[in-house]
C-alpha cells in the first residue's frame, strides 16, 4: 500500500517536472527561432533598411521598422499615462472602504479583466474613433484612439494590482502614521504610496506588457498607416498590428518573411528589458 | 525636551461599543500628569480599546461608538470638534509589533516632523539626533542613520518607534504591550527608557507582563470584560488588592 | 523504463506540435482523409456554407478551413502546407505552373465613398488621383469641403493587388488607413466623412455611396459589364488527389456563390488585368 502511494506521488512529481521543464524549453525555443530568423533577415537585408529605416514597403524590399517602434511606444505610453492616474485614484479610494466593499470592487474588476480584447476594439471603433474624429477633424483612426482603447483595456488589471499593492501595506504602519498625527492624505502619500512604489511599478510594467502585446483591439482603431506618425491623431501602426497585417503577405518562404521574426524579437527584447530594469530597481530599494 | 507639562488624564463614564458588542463599559478613572498608568487584565478585556480611544484611533473602526468624557489636560478627546490630527500629535503611540516604517532609520524618526512641515535639513538632523538620544538608541545607530530600519534588532526597532513618537514632542505616550515581542534584555532596556522619561510625559502602558507593571508604573488599573475592576497605586495593588477578582488575576488563577 | 516512456511521449507531442510545419491543423492528429483550405477572406463565407454539404456526401473526409489572405492561400498550396488555396489574385507565373485553378467567376470591386462626400461619380483618372492621394479635398471634384481619407486593405489582399495593378507608381496613397477585412473597410467608409475605399461587393452592402466610374454606373443588377473585378479562384497543386480536385471544382461551381456576390462576367477587357 505504502509503496503504491510512493509510486503515485513519484509519477505525479515527474509529470509536473516534465511540464515545468517543457515550459522552459519552449521559452528558449521561441527565443531561438525568433533570433535565428532575425539573424537571417539582418544578414540578407542589413540594418539600414530595417531597424533604422523609415520606409516600409515589404514588396519593394524595404523594411523600415522605426514607424512601428514609434507606434508601439507612443500607443503604450498614452495607455499608461491615462490608465495609471485613474487606477491609482481608484485604488486610493478603495483602500479606505470597508473590506466588504473592497471585495465587491475587486469582483467587478475581475469581471472586467475577463472581457476579451476584441470587445474593447469594438467599443473603440464605435465610440473612441468617432469622438476623436469629431474633436480633431481627422479620420479618428489614430495612435490616440489606440492608446485610449488600451488604457481602458488595461485599467481593470492595473486597478486590481494597485489595490492589491496598497491593501498589502501593513496595518501597523498605517496606524503608526496616523498616530503620529498624519492626516489620511499624508498617510496615503508619504506612507502607503511610498511603501508600495515597487509593487505599483511592477503593476505598471505588467500593464505595459499587456498594452505592448495587444494586437486585435489596437488594429481595429489605429488605422494601419505604415508611415512615421506625425501626431497623436495621425493613423499609425504598432509592431504587433503590423505582424498581424503582414503575416499573410509574408508567409514562410517569401523574401522578407523573417522581418516578422525581427518585429517579434523587438517586442520580446523590450519586455525583457523592462523586467531587467524592474529587478534592478528592486535590488536598489531598501 | 518637552516644554509643556504633561497633562492629567481624566476619564468619566467611558463606554465603547462595536456594533452590538460592548468593548468598554462605564470606565471612570483619573491620573495626574507625568504618571505612568499600567493597564492589566486578561486578553479581550478592553485595555487596547481604552488606549485607542485616547488618540481616537478607535475611529478607524466604522462600527465603533464611544460615550462618556475623556479629558487630556484641557482637550475633550471625544468631542467631534476636537482636531484629531492635533490630538494625535500630542499623543504618541507605540505598538505591540515593532511598526518601524520600511524606510531608513533617519526617515522613520523624521516622518513626524516632516508631516508638520519641517523642511530644514539641519533642523531635522538635530531633531532626529535628540529623539534618538532620548530613546537611548543614538549610540547604537549613529553612523547608520541611512540604513533601513528593518536592519535593526526587534528591541532597537521598538526604541526607534519610541524615538519616532518623541520626535513630534508629544505630551502623552501610549504603549501597547511594547515588549510583548522582545527578549528579556531588550525588555529591560525599554523599561529603563520608560523610567527615564517618567515625569516628562503622561504614560499609559498596556501590558501582559505583571512584573513589568509592578516595576514601571505609578498607578495600575485592572480591567475585566470591559469594566474597570480596580485602580490603585501600583504598590498597593500588588501588595493588597481590594477586589477578590484582582487578587485572583494577580495570583494567576485565571488568564 | 516507464519514466522514459512518459517523458518521451510528452516530448514527442511537444516537438510534433511545436516544430512540425502545420499541415492544415495539428500535424500529428491527421485523419486518414483530411483536406485543408486556406486563403482569401472573400471566399470564406461561400466555402464555409458549402463544405458541410460536401462532407456529408463524402463520409470519412474532414475539411478544415482557415483564413489568411489570398497570398497565404497560394503559397500554402505551392509549398504543400494546404490542399486548396482560395485566392482572388493571379499567382505569379513561377508559382502558377505548379497549380491548377478552378475559377468561380468574378467578384465586383466597388468603389465606395462616404455619403457625406457629396460625390456620386468620378472619372477614371479622378478615381486614380483619389486613390493615389493626390486629391486632398472632395471640394476640388465638386463634392463637399471634406479632406479625402483613403481606406484600403493590406498588401496581402487580392482586391488590393487588383487596385495596385492599375495604379501607376508609387501606388496607393501611403497615407491610407488599412483595414484587414472587406467588412471593416465598409464600416470605416460608412462612418468616416471624407472616406473613399473599395470592397469586393456582395449583396447586402449598403450605407455608402457606390461610386460610378466614368460612364459605368455601379448597378448590382448589371454587374456583368462592370470593369473592376477580381477573379476568385480555388487553386490546388497539380499533383493533388482526385478527392481534393473534386472538392475544389465543386466549390467553384457551388450554386450558393451568387449569394456571395460571385457572378459570371461578359468577356470584356478588364481594367488592370492582363
Amino acid at each position: 500500500m505504502k509503496r503504491q502511494m510512493g509510486m503515485g506521488d513519484q509519477c505525479l512529481y515527474r509529470v509536473v517536472w516534465v511540464g515545468a521543464f517543457s515550459l522552459v524549453v519552449l521559452g528558449i525555443a521561441i527565443f531561438a527561432i525568433l533570433f535565428w530568423g532575425t539573424a537571417k533577415f539582418v544578414l540578407a537585408h542589413g540594418l539600414n533598411q530595417s531597424l533604422l529605416g523609415l520606409i516600409y514597403e515589404p514588396t519593394q524590399g524595404r523594411f523600415g521598422l522605426l514607424p512601428f517602434m514609434a507606434g508601439s511606444l507612443v500607443v503604450s505610453g498614452i495607455a499608461l499615462a491615462v490608465a495609471i492616474p485613474l487606477a491609482l485614484s481608484l485604488a486610493v479610494t478603495v483602500v479606505d472602504m470597508t473590506p466588504r466593499r473592497t471585495e465587491t470592487v475587486r469582483q467587478i474588476l475581475s469581471g472586467l479583466v475577463a472581457i476579451p480584447s476584441v470587445v474593447f476594439g469594438w467599443w473603440g471603433l464605435s465610440v473612441v474613433v468617432p469622438a476623436i474624429r469629431w474633436i480633431s477633424g481627422h479620420s479618428g483612426f489614430s495612435l490616440l484612439a489606440a492608446g485610449l482603447v488600451l488604457a481602458v483595456m488595461i485599467l481593470p488589471t492595473l486597478s486590481l494590482l494597485s489595490i492589491n499593492a496598497l491593501t498589502r501595506v501593513r496595518v501597523q504602519w498605517v496606524e503608526g502614521s496616523l498616530a503620529l498625527g498624519a492626516t489620511p492624505d499624508q498617510t496615503m502619500g508619504r506612507l502607503i504610496l511610498a511603501v508600495s512604489r515597487f509593487p505599483l511599478l511592477e503593476a505598471s510594467i505588467i500593464a505595459l506588457g499587456r498594452a505592448l502585446g495587444e494586437t486585435m483591439a489596437v488594429q481595429m482603431v489605429i488605422g494601419g498607416r505604415v508611415l512615421l506618425p506625425h501626431g497623436l491623431v495621425s493613423p499609425g501602426a504598432t509592431l504587433t498590428t503590423q505582424i498581424l497585417t503582414d503575416m499573410s503577405l509574408l508567409p514562410p518562404g517569401v523574401s522578407g518573411h523573417h522581418v516578422l521574426d525581427f518585429m517579434a524579437l523587438l517586442l520580446l527584447a523590450a519586455m525583457y528589458g523592462m523586467v531587467v530594469l524592474l529587478e534592478r530597481t528592486r535590488r536598489m530599494s531598501p | 525636551m518637552n516644554t509643556k507639562p504633561a497633562p492629567d488624564l481624566v476619564v468619566q463614564n467611558l463606554s465603547v461599543h462595536y456594533g452590538e458588542q460592548v468593548a468598554l463599559k462605564d470606565v471612570t478613572l483619573q491620573i495626574e500628569g507625568g504618571q505612568i498608568l499600567a493597564l492589566i487584565g486578561p486578553s479581550g478585556c478592553g485595555k487596547s480599546t481604552f488606549l485607542r480611544v485616547l488618540n481616537r484611533l478607535v475611529d478607524r473602526s466604522a462600527e465603533a461608538h464611544c460615550t462618556g468624557e475623556v479629558f487630556l489636560g484641557d482637550t475633550r478627546v471625544l468631542d467631534p470638534k476636537t482636531d484629531v490630527v492635533a490630538l494625535r500629535r500630542a499623543v504618541g503611540m507605540v505598538f505591540q509589533q515593532p511598526s518601524a516604517f520600511p524606510f531608513s532609520v533617519f526617515d522613520n524618526v523624521a516622518y513626524g516632523p516632516r508631516l508638520q512641515g519641517v523642511r530644514s535639513a539641519s533642523r531635522l538632523r538635530s531633531l532626529v539626533e535628540s529623539s534618538l538620544k532620548q530613546a537611548a538608541l543614538w549610540d547604537e545607530v549613529r553612523g547608520k542613520l541611512r540604513r533601513p530600519a528593518a536592519s535593526l534588532s526587534g528591541g532597537q526597532q521598538q526604541r526607534l518607534c519610541i524615538a519616532r513618537a518623541l520626535a513630534v514632542s508629544p505630551e502623552v505616550l501610549l504603549l501597547d504591550e511594547p515588549t510583548a515581542a522582545l527578549d528579556p534584555l531588550s525588555t529591560a532596556k525599554i523599561e529603563e527608557l520608560i523610567l527615564a522619561l517618567r515625569g516628562d510625559y503622561t504614560f499609559v502602558l498596556v501590558t501582559h507582563n505583571l512584573q513589568q507593571a509592578a516595576r514601571v508604573s505609578d498607578v495600575t488599573a485592572f480591567f475585566r470584560q470591559g469594566r474597570l475592576i480596580e485602580i490603585a497605586p501600583t504598590r498597593d495593588m500588588f501588595t493588597a488588592p481590594k477586589c477578590e477578582e484582582t487578587e485572583e488575576f494577580l495570583t494567576g488563577r485565571y488568564e | 523504463m516507464k519514466r522514459i516512456g512518459i517523458i518521451g511521449m510528452l516530448w514527442g507531442l511537444l516537438i510534433a506540435t511545436g516544430f512540425y510545419p502545420a499541415r492544415g491543423t495539428l500535424g500529428v492528429l491527421r485523419v486518414a482523409h483530411h483536406v485543408s483550405i486556406v486563403g482569401a477572406t472573400s471566399l470564406m463565407p461561400l466555402t464555409k456554407r458549402f463544405v458541410p454539404e460536401w462532407e456529408q456526401k463524402h463520409p470519412g473526409v474532414v475539411v478544415s478551413i482557415a483564413a489568411g489572405g489570398s497570398w497565404a492561400g497560394i503559397l500554402a498550396v505551392t509549398e504543400g502546407h494546404a490542399d486548396i488555396g482560395m485566392a482572388d489574385l493571379i499567382p505569379p507565373s513561377r508559382l502558377a505552373v505548379r497549380l491548377v485553378g478552378y475559377p468561380a467567376g468574378r467578384l465586383a470591386v466597388a468603389f465606395i465613398a462616404n455619403n457625406k462626400d457629396g460625390v456620386k461619380e468620378v472619372s477614371e483618372s479622378q478615381l486614380m488621383q483619389l486613390l493615389l492621394g493626390r486629391i486632398p479635398n472632395w471640394r476640388s471634384i465638386g463634392g463637399r469641403d471634406e479632406p479625402v481619407i483613403v481606406v484600403s486593405r493590406p498588401l496581402s489582399s487580392g482586391a488590393r493587388a487588383m487596385i495596385d495593378s492599375f495604379l501607376p507608381p508609387p501606388g496607393l496613397s501611403a497615407d491610407a488607413i488599412i483595414q484587414l477585412s472587406n467588412g471593416a473597410v465598409l464600416k470605416t467608409v460608412r462612418d468616416t466623412p471624407g472616406a473613399i475605399g473599395y470592397v469586393e461587393w456582395r449583396p447586402g452592402m449598403g450605407g455608402v455611396t457606390m461610386l460610378g466610374i466614368g460612364h459605368h454606373a455601379f448597378d448590382t443588377t448589371h454587374l456583368a459589364t462592370w470593369p473592376y473585378f477580381t477573379k476568385p479562384t480555388f487553386y490546388v497543386h497539380k499533383r493533388a488527389s482526385d478527392l481534393v480536385k473534386n472538392l475544389a471544382q465543386a466549390l467553384s461551381q457551388a450554386p450558393a456563390k451568387t449569394d456571395f456576390g460571385i457572378y459570371r462576367g461578359h468577356v470584356i477587357t478588364p481594367k488592370g488585368l492582363p
